[in-house]
């Protein structure tokens, strides 16, 4: 379980600053939670048709050779961009405020 | 252990790609595939491996059919043609990663020892191919799945990988293609060709003339 904690997230590191930058935009633009969300999830199976379809890409065999799927991927990415929204969302709502 | 591949039907569009393939491969025995460029062999090999679908296909380990992507399983590893661990991760990672000792490594390859600490972007090509190699070689799986090994790297260091092939052949099951047909030829204990989208077991040389593959002279 770790290990795949550990392969989901170097996967993710990719793009979480990414991630975090928009996060912080779509906040200060009073996008709605729910808007914010699914413009997210588009994007990351934006990002992983990218990758797939990339010229020479090896379709993730890293990942595979250590047992976790392109659905394992999505799924972990899915979950991380909904974990920072939500963090990025409390957290400078809750700094405003104070 | 032995592993068989069985009714494999291929298509790309409408195009058939591979029909009919037979493959048996066991521990002890190092099994090659040949075949001209376009004929299928990695393809074969991602559909063993379970990240290519077919239109059919069977794997049998131990005659238990495999009934899951073969990789979730943790009992094979691939090495495609292309670099497949990120750049971005560090030499000391990736050995964790895939359980493999750092050590051993250095004692084969001793001109890494440099790079103990380096990232895999600060490693050339060659190097990079190497690692990745070894990494697929020295783990802990019972099936590998090489796809060519042997391009990429120097004469010196394909003696190595051959060494370390034979060693490996004892305990695992080794599957793999390759274009210098002398190397493959040389590491191999059983030979199939790839030929009208078929696979034939190679027992002489001469077959190979015979399919095409090679030249007469």
């Amino acid at each position: 379980m770790l290990l795949k904690l550990e392969l989901l997230w170097i996967f993710y590191k990719k793009i979480f600053t990414a991630s975090l930058l928009l996060n912080l935009s779509l906040y200060f633009l009073d996008t709605p939670f729910a808007v914010a969300i699914l413009f997210k999830f588009l994007l990351v199976l934006f990002f992983l048709v990218g990758s797939k379809l990339k010229k020479n890409s090896s379709d993730f065999v890293f990942y595979k050779n250590l047992g976790v799927s392109t659905l394992d991927l999505v799924i972990g990415s899915l979950i991380f961009e909904f974990i920072g929204l939500v963090i990025i969302y409390k957290l400078t709502e809750f700094i405003l405020w104070f | 252990m032995v592993l068989e591949v069985d009714n494999v039907e291929l298509n790309f569009n409408q195009t058939s790609i591979l029909q009919g393939i037979y493959l048996k491969a066991e521990t002890q025995k190092v099994t090659s595939i040949l075949g001209r460029n376009g004929c299928g062999k990695s393809s074969l090999l991602k559909i063993i491996f379970g990240s290519l679908t077919a239109k059919y296909s069977l794997v049998r380990l131990n005659k238990n059919p495999i009934t899951k992507n073969f990789y979730r399983t943790g009992l094979v590893k691939y090495l495609p043609q292309h670099h497949y661990i990120p750049k971005e991760i560090s030499i000391k990672k990736a050995f964790k990663l895939y359980n493999c000792s750092w050590q051993d490594f250095i004692m084969d390859f001793e001109s890494f020892v440099i790079h103990e600490n380096a990232k895999l972007k600060e490693l050339s090509g060659g190097e990079r191919r190497i690692l990745e190699t070894y990494l697929v070689l020295k783990s802990k799986a019972k099936v590998l799945l090489l796809d060519e090994p042997f391009s990429n790297i120097a004469p010196l260091q394909i003696e190595k990988i051959k060494q370390i092939i034979q060693q490996q052949k004892k305990e695992k099951i080794i599957i793999l293609t390759d274009h210098f047909y002398e190397d493959v030829l040389d590491v191999s204990d059983v030979l199939y060709a790839i030929h009208n989208k078929r696979t034939h077991l190679i027992k002489d040389k001469n077959e190979l003339i015979n399919i095409g593959y090679l030249n007469a002279k």
